[in-house]
């Protein structure tokens, strides 16, 4: 009640109502969808028990949560903390390389895909180089497949959680660097007793964005990878069960399925914040 | 030895560096290369002859002018709409105190940690219900979903990061509530609004997901031509790469404008 | 050893160039017969203190002070005992599980210091560690460091560029402006035999009075200054007749009497303005030259403004400064 008193209350007015009438309506609506299964004329979890008894949705299932969701990650984080490890620190031409970096922050989604997509198929620039270069004699598979897939996601995903991290990094004090380095710390001892543990919340704050990222992939893998088998991930599988077999209480089923999975991460993420913001900056 | 020993621990680093710029080069020099090149296959290097016909296609077989005309529409209405609904609730929770804030918070956010179908096609069924499919509206409405939390969390930012001081001396100096907010909020809210609606722009102006669900042939976006011309017989790789620049280059413009008021790390979640 | 200088004049960098973390321009570094200049800090063997005293966050301060035992693979006994003699040398006792954030300034420079001494570095350098400190608490810091440096014998190079600490705690000053060294010497000698007007100037001394030297004997000195003849004590310098110099006194040093004294010695002013300071008294005095003097005495004022004094240059208080 004290709420509805509250001055803020009308502000918060018009967001509200359209969270509630586009967002949590339409959820709320396609959950007890998936529980009216099509041609069961009534309640039921049949639409679940077909999900998990089929194997191909379990391992759309399982693409999507590991082989997108965790190995992508993975593979991103690999490849950004070395980055935002030697771009933190000014030296001659580090502005160059941070904006060259992050510059695929400008443009995501179908683009990026596509562009990418475009470069490293059979007659992209990569594939010429390299044949123009004597090393490989056919073009290299490089689309169309998982391999597609694993670029155009790091293509995207990287500038952000390099920025991310590079903020952690650079926030770290020098000063703590020099000292763990008079008390006898070599670079790798430093960053691996220093640095990594003090840019630990950030990067796993990262990782859990970039899981989400991954795990939502949609047009990523529609394009740049092979949709029909190798790489079909949930919202695939949501799409076609709603746009091509207009099973739409399959399609809900599927949809609820992975909203409880990101949900899941979600709560994992409020967590940990709280967990930051209690215990400052080292988690 | 020492130094060498320790020159060569770090070229693993490099190597990576130097790698991740080259993924970040070659598509984008592939792409405006391709856009203008005619007849470029191995062994050539470099393409043997260049034109812009390939624009010109885009036009003719792909009716640009009704697709750019239509994604302008669709991204303008996304940036009003977006600003309208999130301007008056950062408003509230940068600065007035309201009872169970982070849980507002938190759930007013939950859209940008689900897959944006979950939650898009449950929403395209009700747009479908209420006629809003093939509409400007309807897209704007189903687009806004990711876009109006994110830009929430800028406009918190930029009103958080106006001081409370000067409202409160402009209440001593006599203005009322709406006279601050027009001479000492907005002016100084200005920028970072701008910001906020050129990423919403270019988010909307790149969505192809959310768009491709409630679409229909009025309403064709340039992503959605992007996408069909994969499939489309008769489509050369050509066609796709004038597509992609004509994309490319307003999405790269807002948002270049956008990064230069904002801190890119509260962008922290997009595509997929 | 002390690197003592303004701000900017480049004693933290000559730390740091000694501990590796900076490359010196020119010149070379040596530890005994060592050259040092291509060894990266980590192999140096130095223990360094830091102004911020950058304690790890994220360890508690056992952990701190183990960091380079355990760096050096020493046993987990040998590293337990060790940290636990290091802090009870820096007086911390029961420190070990607490963490930097939950400690005050003072102690966590003494973390700092004890993480640098639990390694017997070969020097020990100190870059302003006092500096956070409030002034109560450097005071108390400033006899600890000094009866710990007594204690471990270790080398050590100390920056600061408060000459109080320097005069308390050093051997040795090295002064320092501008990236050049101005003296080395002594805190004695630098303190009451400056060797140039910036170094006088720094270590306190007040009034400087330019004038040429009339005789140079084996033990005494006669400078013409300020229209009266000075005798002064000679110092080490050599001084040639007809040289120009200055003739440098501390406000503290110079007595104050009745203005009609004439004679060797003694300067005449008038008293232009005074400042009760508690204890003492401090006078600003226009000289006959219209030269200003600044004298301290002790006790509540006993002259008034106006007043004709006369001001006393002892000659073994006042120093004789080449230009």
């Amino acid at each position: 009640m004290m709420f509805l008193k509250s001055v803020g209350f009308l502000y918060l007015l018009p967001i509200g109502i359209f969270f509630g009438c586009l967002f949590m309506y339409p959820m709320i609506e396609g959950f007890l969808l998936s529980l009216h299964p099509e041609g069961a004329g009534g309640l039921s979890f049949a639409n679940y028990v077909r999900f998990f008894s089929d194997p191909r949705m379990l391992r759309t299932l399982r693409f999507t949560a590991f082989d997108m969701g965790v190995v992508v990650t993975t593979i991103s984080l690999f490849i950004t903390i070395p980055l935002a490890y030697k771009l933190r620190r000014k030296f001659r031409g580090v502005v160059l390389l941070r904006t060259l970096v992050s510059a695929p922050l400008g443009y995501s989604g179908i683009i990026a895909v596509s562009i990418v997509y475009l470069a490293f198929s059979g007659w992209g620039l990569f594939n010429l180089f390299l044949m123009r270069a004597g090393i490989i004699v056919r073009p290299l598979d490089l689309v169309g497949n998982y391999t597609g897939v694993v670029l155009a996601s790091i293509y995207q995903q990287v500038p952000i959680l390099f920025l991310f991290i590079l903020a952690a990094l650079a926030s770290i004090d020098p000063t703590l660097e020099e000292a763990a380095k008079t008390l006898g710390a070599s670079e790798w001892q430093v960053f691996k007793r220093i640095i990594f543990p003090l840019a630990l919340p950030a990067v796993t704050t990262a990782g859990i964005l970039g899981y989400i990222t991954n795990y939502s992939c949609y047009v990523t893998a529609l394009i740049a990878g092979d949709p029909a088998y190798r790489t079909r991930t949930l919202m695939i599988e949501a799409y076609e069960q709603a746009y091509r077999r207009f099973d739409w209480s399959m399609a809900t089923t599927v949809t609820t399925i992975s909203a409880a999975i990101g949900l899941l991460i979600f709560f994992v993420y409020l967590r940990l914040q709280q967990r930051v913001m209690r215990r400052g900056s080292y988690g | 030895m020492d130094k060498a020993k320790e020159r060569i621990a770090g070229i693993p680093f490099w190597i990576v560096v130097l790698g991740f710029v080259t993924l970040v080069i070659v598509p984008v020099l592939n792409t405006i290369i391709y856009a203008f090149s005619m007849g470029w296959y191995y062994p050539h290097l470099l393409p043997p002859r260049y034109t812009v016909c390939w624009f010109i296609r885009t036009f003719q077989v792909w009716r640009l002018h009704e697709t750019l005309m239509n994604t302008g529409i669709i991204a303008v209405l996304v940036a009003i709409g977006s600003i309208s609904l999130a301007l008056p609730a950062a408003y509230a929770l940068a600065r007035l105190k309201v009872p169970g804030e982070s849980f507002i918070v938190s759930t007013l956010i939950i859209p940008l940690f689900l897959p944006g179908l979950a939650y898009g096609i449950p929403a395209a069924r009700l747009l479908y219900r209420l006629h809003l499919n093939n509409t400007y509206l309807g897209i704007a409405l189903i687009q806004m979903l990711p876009i109006t939390p994110y830009v929430l969390l800028m406009l918190r930012g930029v009103i958080a990061g106006i001081p409370k001081a000067l409202e409160e001396q402009a209440a001593t100096l006599g203005a009322n509530k709406f006279q601050t907010l027009r001479r000492v909020i907005f002016p100084l809210a200005r920028p970072g609004v701008a910001a906020a609606a050129a990423w919403a722009m270019a988010r909307s102006i790149s969505e192809f997901a959310l768009t491709s669900l409630v679409a229909g042939p009025r309403t064709i976006t340039l992503p959605i031509v992007l996408y069909s011309s994969y499939d489309t017989a008769g489509m050369l790789p050509t066609d796709n790469v004038a597509l992609a620049v004509w994309l490319l280059v307003p999405t790269l413009a807002f948002m270049s404008f956008a990064l230069r008021y904002t801190k890119p790390t509260t962008m922290a979640l997009k595509g997929g | 050893m002390t690197f003592l200088g303004p701000s900017g004049c480049g004693k933290t960098t000559t730390l740091r160039c000694i501990a590796g973390l900076e490359l010196p321009t020119a010149g070379r570094i040596f530890f005994d017969d060592r050259l040092m200049n291509e060894v990266p800090p980590h192999k140096r063997d130095v223990g360094f203190v830091f102004q911020n005293w950058a304690l790890f966050p994220h360890l508690t301060v056992a952990k701190n002070v183990a960091f380079g035992l355990e760096l050096r693979k020493v046993k987990k006994a040998e590293i337990k005992r060790r940290v636990r003699e290091a802090l009870r040398l820096v007086r911390l006792e029961g420190f070990e599980k607490r963490f930097p954030a939950q400690l005050s300034g003072g102690q966590q420079q003494r973390v700092a210091l004890a993480r640098a001494i639990v390694l017997n570095p070969q020097v020990l350098l100190l870059d302003e560690p006092l500096s956070n400190l409030d002034a109560k608490l450097r005071k108390e810091m400033r006899a600890e460091l000094r009866l710990l440096h007594e204690d471990l014998r270790i080398t050590t190079v100390y920056v600061t560029h408060d000459q109080q600490e320097a005069l308390t705690l050093s051997d040795e000053i090295v002064l320092m402006r501008a990236g050049k060294i101005q003296q080395v010497g002594t805190p004695v000698q630098v303190y009451n035999r400056p060797a140039n007007h910036f170094v006088a100037e720094f270590m306190g001394f007040d009034n400087f009075f330019p004038g040429t030297v009339k005789a140079a004997d084996s033990g005494e000195m006669l400078v013409e200054a300020e229209g009266v003849e000075l005798s002064l004590r000679r110092g080490d310098q050599e001084f040639k007749v007809g040289e120009e110099v200055e003739v440098a006194i501390r406000a503290h040093h110079i007595k104050l009497g009745a203005g009609d004294h004439p004679g060797r010695n003694f300067l005449k002013g008038r008293v232009e303005a005074l400042l009760y300071q508690g204890d003492q008294t401090l006078y600003f005095v226009e000289l006959d030259s219209g030269r200003k003097a600044s004298v301290v005495c002790e006790g509540p004022p006993v002259k008034q403004r106006g007043e004709m004094v006369s001001l006393y240059i002892s000659p073994e208080k006042a120093t004789l400064i080449k230009l």
